[in-house]
């Protein structure tokens, strides 16, 4: 073979790897592309509008932001401050409980799988279904939470149409929708942690709590990490749920920031404020995205 | 490979498959004839419909009404969303009409099902937007004035007087409850006719009677009362509620005040009115306070669950609510109650349009006109989707026999009538500010005061705030609806109006 083939021959091998590689990825760019950032030109371009969806678009320049950053519109600061109190309320539950089945799937006991399988459930569950399921659960005075607490002397809430407990019943949910997710990812991820250092750290006298604390948690960071990140980006995007559980109530007890921009959008079509609400919500999910990864440096190790 | 030729063959691929993507997203059903669309892609098979289509149309009486086509058949895409029961009924109406005019008209009447539950009405709109509704389309009736205005829907007039519809054959209601400005824009061939369901048991066990009219509805102190003796609250647990609704009971409360929706110019919100913080407040304590009217968050089917459970006694509740109700319960309907002057309902009126797309729009108006006759609107009053405005039908026996419940049926016709010489169903103003108006008062606002989290006073406040800074936005006054469905270009006949 001459060296020219040679070469030839050497460079397709090369270049195989990245061929597959963008043979894998290639449908979930295009498609990220086509139904992800495509959409958000012209959303930007209606979020200068004050369009309602079926006539012309009318050019207002910045006013639907100045509409924002008035501090005017009592509903989107009310959403935006039951956001925030979803996210305080769901996000580190969402991974405590997650890492407390974890652990608990970690060991090995009989029938462990059917316990994964169980807890995955909810995850791959419609969140319509699971909604309307919840609604009844937690239906007042005659839902089965009530009626359970009753029995052993409570005198249950009006979980839905409490001001107070209505978002408490929603992160209730959301915890329990997305904690077979959150297990399975950190299930791996004590699945990972080296035996050895285990056994190091108990030659060393640790204990169960110490072990955990001083060698799982910190090898686990990197998973919690990017569980925190998840779920803070979809507690930002919070929607589904609240749609079918309280649809924004009782009066605005629920009516987080995307709810919002539905309301805005589809319902009072504003669909020019929509967008800037939509885009805005995008630059603080960036935003705060960014802070976390800055944050990270500081307490996720790799090993 | 090469780069430079991976990222060609790459290129190559996305070109390749954009079109196929786009190609899926704009693909229309197949029975939507859409305006793009070539006739003769759907054209239909022969059929026995189309063997009485190429009859002469003048053999038949029903052809009288339009002028008889022959040749190719005219098709229309009919499309609704439902449940599967509602898409059952249309299914029988379409094969009804078809048989009782359509054929004779030369016209094929194809109905499409359209997928119900959340967000189901929304995405009727975006059909608008995108050109792609359906030639007949129902559509939420807080819609329509937008659709006209954006010219997004055929008005109705012309057509209505050119095919002989005769006013004398529904009630009032049928010209005046979605008309924008005076002029059709949209058939509604029923209303929900929305009365009291009440378990007469419960009523029985109580002592309490119900009221066999409109005209001798209780009057507010018996409602209370009533209420009250209907409940049954064991401690902090309330075991049977002497009363439930859904949230837009507020805007009938308020007209049976006696308030309207606005001032006489339209602009200033009329529920800034003292009268309706005396209706609507006693109804809010009894939510929040005493417990004795069911949450409201309960829901259609929540309502349903407990009546059916024997947990309430009386729900604000549309025809069809009966459907559902089981065997065990002796049921039957009594009017709301006067709160405090009149007694007052709102019917739901969704309704059905022609829209722009339409490729034989006139068609579709006679598809849309046959279901709104007599054997259209028998099908949709035999499957209580609601009660037709059709006189015929009302009136006549599938609405009133009586050897089915309820007794007093003639209770769910009167919410069509005057009473002391006011309507039973409130108008609802077709506008963007009635739109607001609608719902400042129905929606998380109302809600917010009966979960306790505003107070009465907060909650009219506010709805009445928001009401008269839609209307100073707009620098809306009387007429201006008229001005804009002009400049919108959607009133195509100016001069035509079938109904003073």
């Amino acid at each position: 073979m001459s060296i020219g083939l040679q070469v030839e021959a050497r460079r397709k091998r090369r270049a195989w790897p990245a061929i597959r590689g963008w043979l894998f990825i290639g449908p979930v760019v295009l498609g990220t592309l086509i139904f992800n950032v495509l959409p958000m030109v012209p959303t930007l371009y209606a979020s200068f509008t004050a369009w309602n969806g079926l006539g012309t678009p009318q050019w207002i320049g910045f006013a639907n932001y100045q509409r924002v950053f008035s501090g005017q519109d009592e509903i989107l600061m009310l959403g935006l401050k039951n956001t925030i109190l979803y996210t305080i309320g769901y996000v580190p539950f969402a991974i405590g409980v997650g890492l407390a089945l974890a652990m608990l799937a970690n060991e090995q006991i009989r029938g462990i799988i059917v316990f994964r399988a169980l807890f995955f459930l909810p995850v791959i569950t419609s969140v319509v279904a699971v909604g309307m399921v919840w609604r009844w659960i937690f239906n007042t005075p005659f839902g089965v939470l009530n009626w359970g607490l009753a029995q052993v002397g409570i005198d249950g809430p009006r979980w839905l149409g409490d001001p107070t407990w209505a978002m408490i019943a929603v992160i209730i949910v959301s915890v329990w929708q997305v904690m077979g997710y959150n297990m399975v990812i950190l299930l791996a991820g004590l699945q990972g942690v080296p035996q050895e250092l285990l056994d190091a750290a108990s030659i060393d006298g640790a204990g169960r709590l110490r072990k955990f604390w001083h060698v799982t948690i910190p090898l686990l960071t990197p998973t919690i990490f990017f569980l925190s990140i998840i779920a803070v980006i979809n507690s930002f995007q919070v929607f589904g749920l609240i749609y079918v559980m309280t649809g924004g109530g009782p009066g605005t007890a629920t009516t987080v920031y995307v709810y919002q921009i539905w309301k805005e959008a589809f319902q009072l079509r504003n669909m020019g404020y929509a967008a800037a609400l939509s885009w805005l919500l995008f630059v603080v999910i960036l935003g705060v995205t960014w802070v976390q990864w800055r944050l990270a440096k500081r307490w996720v190790h790799y090993q | 490979m090469q780069r430079r030729r991976f990222l060609t063959m790459l290129g190559m691929g996305t070109l390749a498959g954009l079109p196929l993507l786009q190609a899926c997203s704009s693909a229309t059903p197949a029975s939507q004839p859409a305006a793009s669309k070539p006739a003769e892609t759907t054209a239909p098979k022969p059929t026995a419909a189309g063997a009485a289509a190429a009859k002469p149309a003048e053999t038949k009486p029903a052809a009288q009404a339009a002028p008889a086509k022959t040749g190719a058949v005219r098709e229309v895409s009919f499309m609704s969303i439902g449940t599967e029961v509602e898409q059952n009924m249309f299914k029988e109406a379409v094969d009804t009409v078809q048989k009782a005019s359509l054929d004779a008209l030369n016209i094929k009447l194809n109905f499409q099902p359209g997928p119900s539950g959340s967000g189901a009405w929304e995405k009727i709109m975006a059909m608008f937007a995108a050109n792609q509704a359906f030639d007949v389309q129902r559509i939420d009736d807080d819609r329509v004035f937008l659709l006209a205005v954006e010219n997004k829907i055929h008005q109705l007039d012309d057509w209505m007087i050119q095919h002989n519809m005769k006013k004398d054959d529904y009630y009032p209601a049928f010209w005046t409850t979605l008309a924008i400005e005076g002029y059709q824009f949209s058939i509604n061939p029923a209303g929900s006719a929305n009365v009291v369901y009440y378990n007469m048991d419960l009523f029985d066990q109580a002592g309490v009677k119900a009221p066999a009219s409109w005209k001798d509805a209780w009057s507010w102190e018996d409602f209370l009362t009533n209420v009250k003796k209907l409940s049954k609250v064991n401690g902090s647990t309330t075991e049977v509620y002497g009363l439930a609704f859904p949230p837009n009971i507020s805007t009938p409360t308020g007209y049976g005040a006696g308030a309207t929706a606005f001032n006489e110019d339209e602009t200033k919100s009329g529920f800034d009115n003292p009268v309706v913080f005396e209706a609507l407040d006693p109804i809010i304590q009894m939510v929040t306070k005493e417990k004795i009217i069911a949450p409201p968050e309960l829901d259609d089917a929540g309502r349903l669950q407990l009546f059916n459970a024997g947990k309430i006694a009386m729900s604000w509740e549309a025809m069809g609510f009966d459907r559902n109700i089981t065997s065990g319960i002796r049921w039957g309907i009594m009017p709301w109650m006067k709160t405090p002057k009149f007694a007052m309902t709102e019917n739901y009126d969704r309704t059905f349009v022609i829209s722009k797309s339409a490729k034989d729009p006139e068609a579709a108006f006679l598809a849309m006109k046959a279901l709104s006759e007599k054997a259209g609107s028998d099908v949709f009053a035999k499957h209580r989707f609601g009660l037709p405005f059709l006189k015929a039908t009302a009136e006549g026996p599938i609405v009133n026999d009586e050897s089915q419940p309820p007794a007093n049926k003639n209770i769910w016709r009167e919410t069509f009538d005057l009473v002391d010489g006011h309507p039973v169903d409130v108008p609802t103003p077709r506008s963007p500010v009635g739109e607001v108006w609608k719902q400042s008062f129905t929606d998380e606002l109302f809600e917010s005061a009966l979960a306790g989290q505003i107070s009465t006073k907060d909650f009219l406040d506010q709805a009445n705030g928001r009401i008269n800074a839609k209307i100073k936005e707009l620098s809306w006054k009387k007429g201006k609806g008229l001005e804009m469905l002009k400049a919108g270009g959607g009133l195509t006949h100016p001069d035509k109006k079938i109904w003073p």
